[in-house]
């Protein structure tokens, strides 16, 4: 009888798949640099304003003169969430390996070498990733005593004088619809392992 | 003739490259090395162009995640533990506690250096923004609940002096503030420029007008005006 419930058990467990969003336990502290998102951007194109711009930022606060830098292991992407549901109905992907990287989404699969522009074979998207200047300015760090009235904000940009690795892809904004007709959309960018 | 060459040099690597990486799996208690691994590290040597695998290896847990900029910073800066949770939630858990019980709360806080915190000052920003009413629980829901995500109308329009660029409200706020801009101009394309002070309108818009600046108010290098729009490298 034990035995019958063990096996029952163990089939039941194995029936029962468990997924990684299932047990989501990250420590903060084991996520490189390089896989932190500081900054998401989307706009239109210049001077083509029929296209649409996605643009992310990582490993921010890199002194000057390194390299573009992702993680091979790490999945870097733009979500793109249609109907308006939250969750992501379709994404852009991006991943490196060995000092190339590939983008791969709706009409785009480009692969290169990282800090150069790639265009898909219609020429109707771009991709980039490669070294910035943090395009991000600001004084986040005096908020805390701002906010507790000790201090005030000091008007020193502690973003100046870094780098970024950007992922930046340039298409016809129809193409961030998935090739659907939905026009109103929510996008946020992340990265997995 | 040299097909079998190719054939039999790639099968030498691939026996080399599996006992080696045979060892380093019995060395390593973490993870040995897989089928898989040798597959594509044989790959790698005969054909350093062959596509990379996009799903392969990645377990799908999320790590990161941005939407509109500052959001996390600013709701979530007095506490570490709960921004590195909503940084792995994806935004349909956004209205879940303890994150959105945390954000009420410092939304609170922040409104609570306005004199009149219910009745939202942005002419810091714009002056039509002057008369703009939203509580508390307004802006808990706008910034929050219905996700950290950045809204973007493709039919919308962002024609400014530049351009695609142009001044920080309407990209970044344009669609979730519902304004027309002008009486010629019915929606904002929304999403988020380059050059959007994002910390002073965040900073503007939850302290109620209290706070309007951070004293930074543009970068350090200039951005540039193509693809890849943003600014080179030191």
């Amino acid at each position: 009888m034990i035995v019958a419930l063990f096996i029952l058990l163990s089939l039941i467990l194995v029936a029962v798949p468990v997924t990684a969003e299932d047990v989501v336990n990250v420590d903060p502290s084991s996520v490189p640099r390089a896989a932190k998102i500081s900054d998401l951007y989307v706009f239109e194109g210049s001077p083509d304003t029929t296209k649409a711009v996605l643009a992310m930022t990582v490993d921010c606060g890199a002194p000057s003169g390194g390299t573009a830098t992702l993680v091979d292991d790490v999945l870097y992407r733009f979500e793109i969430d249609t109907d308006g549901d939250l969750k992501a109905d379709h994404r852009f992907l991006v991943r490196s390996r060995n000092g190339k990287f590939r983008v791969k989404g709706y009409n785009f699969d480009v692969q290169g070498d990282l800090g150069t522009t790639l265009t898909t074979t219609d020429g109707m998207g771009k991709a980039f990733v490669g070294l910035v200047d943090n395009p991000f300015f600001g004084d986040l760090a005096s908020l805390s005593s701002v906010v507790a009235k000790s201090g005030s904000f000091s008007g020193i940009d502690q973003f100046a004088g870094t780098n970024c690795t950007a992922i930046v892809l340039e298409m016809p904004r129809d193409w961030l619809a998935g090739g659907g007709q939905e026009r109103k959309l929510n996008i946020w960018a992340s990265t997995a392992r | 003739m040299t097909g079998q060459r190719v054939s039999a040099a790639s099968f030498a690597i691939v026996l080399t490259i599996g006992g080696l990486l045979g060892l380093v799996g019995c060395s390593k208690s973490t993870k040995s090395a897989t089928t898989s691994d040798v597959l594509d590290a044989v790959e790698e040597i005969i054909d350093p162009n062959a596509p990379i695998e996009m799903e392969e290896g990645i377990a799908d847990v999320t790590v990161s995640r941005v939407g509109r900029p500052r959001i996390v910073e600013l709701l979530f800066f007095d506490d570490q533990p709960t921004y590195d949770e909503f940084n792995t939630m994806s935004p349909d858990k956004d209205n879940t506690n303890p994150t959105a019980g945390h954000a009420k709360k410092t939304i609170d806080a922040l409104l609570a250096l306005n004199a009149s915190p219910n009745v939202l000052n942005l002419s810091g920003l714009d002056p039509q923004f002057a008369d703009l009413e939203l509580d508390s629980s307004t802006l808990h829901n706008m910034l929050i609940l219905s996700g950290n995500v950045l809204k973007v109308d493709l039919d919308g329009t962002n024609h400014g002096p530049s351009g695609g660029f142009v001044a920080v409200t309407e990209g970044l706020l344009g669609v979730e503030l519902g304004f027309v801009w002008t009486t010629t101009k019915k929606s904002a394309f929304g999403g988020r420029l380059p050059r959007t002070d994002a910390f002073n309108v965040f900073l503007t818009l939850l302290t109620s007008g209290a706070l309007t600046s951070d004293s930074v108010d543009g970068n350090d290098s200039a951005y540039r005006q193509e693809f890849p729009y943003l600014p080179q490298p030191h």
